[in-house]
């Protein structure tokens, strides 16, 4: 009776701690998109299962819905990308790894606290984990990675091993041949709340300001770019006065 | 004669959806062959705005035409090696780009190129002049339909 109940216990484990290579499904199409199949690309096609390790390529003004496994992993491959999909999952984890060559994808990623999930999306420069979250990742040939949190916390890390824990507006960015990412505020360092001008502008270049705005503020580094070089490091403290006039009508 | 009209309908729609896939194949084949070059051409340029814009798949001369249409032609040749000048121009035009003031007066290469940058399409630590790689045109156009899509 004891050597059944260890038999079937270590068939029950077995079993469990199998993984299958999990079911890679389009589940919508648009535009040109195409799988690579040996030495050819082929039209990928709504419903078509793809095989672990499938390349799929997109065109101009294509996208392409991709579900990774049953428990709804799903990215969105956007226009321009190329990508390489592994995907193995049993009934205690899924393991799912997407190769971004270039261009872009978002990845929903729901959360199922029974099942262990590693979700990773790999970059030339980078590496992104999710779970339970949902982000847009991004690689090209000049900025590098980048990825943006649309819902839940993310980490991201280089090849170097250098990473950065991100959630809300805060951004990764690796660039190529760097040592390490960029700030995790740099996507809303040039976007203030209000619009900034400096003091003694008369008020026709006032008005010009307001209608060429991005002249102002909108460089690439922007005004926080300028006050951090000026107050010579990221750990400095500046001390930013701000006068706000409340109309009180 | 009822017969006959099906017949030729069955071969119109089987020949329409025999060729539709092998054009789609040849503008991905484009892309893979533009991601691995050095340097872009404007008629790299041209093709890749044109197939974005919603253009199908042509000669030079036909995509010319069409951008031309939509104002964003430039006057080069289609071996010319594209610059991020060339590219910014057209990009600001596509994307009506108001991020410069001096681009707003002068519609140059280069404050197409500032304004580019104001709006983080391009890094703002090169120069007009700077040729452009395939794949940082393929990146370009990606983050146009980026902002395209906001």
């Amino acid at each position: 009776m004891k050597t059944i109940k260890i038999a079937l216990s270590a068939l029950f484990i077995l079993f469990f701690s199998i993984s299958l290579f999990a079911e890679i499904k389009a589940l919508s199409v648009s535009g040109t998109v195409a799988y690579r199949d040996g030495r050819n690309w082929i039209p990928l096609k709504v419903n078509q299962v793809l095989k672990e390790g499938t390349r799929i390529s997109t065109g101009a003004n294509s996208s392409a819905e991709i579900r990774l496994n049953r428990l709804n992993h799903t990215i969105t491959v956007k226009p321009l990308s190329m990508i390489q999909v592994f995907s193995s999952e049993s009934a205690v984890e899924t393991d799912t790894h997407i190769g971004l060559k270039r261009g872009g994808v978002n990845a929903r990623v729901p959360r199922d606290s029974n099942v262990k999930t590693v979700f990773k999306v790999s970059t030339p420069v980078a590496t992104s984990s999710v779970r339970g979250t949902e982000q847009n990742v991004g690689y090209g040939a000049g900025s590098g990675m980048t990825v943006e949190v649309v819902s839940g916390k993310i980490e991201a890390q280089n090849r170097l091993g250098k990473s950065n824990s991100i959630a809300g507006r805060q951004k990764f960015s690796q660039e190529k041949g760097k040592g390490k990412p960029g700030h995790i505020l740099s996507g809303v360092q040039s976007n203030s709340f209000a619009s900034v001008h400096g003091n003694g502008l008369t008020p026709d270049e006032l008005e010009t300001g307001l209608f060429t705005g991005a002249d102002q503020t909108g460089s690439a580094d922007g005004d926080t770019g300028v006050l951090g070089s000026q107050a010579g490091s990221a750990e400095s403290t500046v001390t930013v006065p701000v006068n706000i006039i409340w109309d009180g009508k | 004669m009822k017969n006959i009209a099906g017949i030729l309908i069955l071969f119109l729609s089987l020949f329409i959806f025999s060729t539709a896939p092998a054009q789609d194949i040849s503008q991905l084949n484009f892309i893979h062959s533009l991601d691995s070059q050095a340097i872009a051409t404007y008629g790299d340029a041209v093709k890749l705005f044109a197939v974005s814009t919603g253009a199908r798949a042509g000669n030079f001369a036909s995509e010319s035409a069409f951008l031309e249409e939509q104002g964003l032609a430039l006057k080069y040749n289609e071996d010319k090696s594209l610059s991020r000048g060339m590219a910014a121009l057209m990009t600001a035009r596509y994307l009506n780009l108001k991020g410069s003031f001096m681009y707003l007066i002068f519609k140059s290469e280069r404050y197409a190129y500032r304004a580019c940058v104001a709006d983080s399409l391009m890094p703002g630590d090169a120069s007009e002049f700077d040729k452009l790689s395939g794949p940082e045109l393929l990146e370009l156009m990606s983050l146009i339909n980026d902002k395209k899509g906001e």
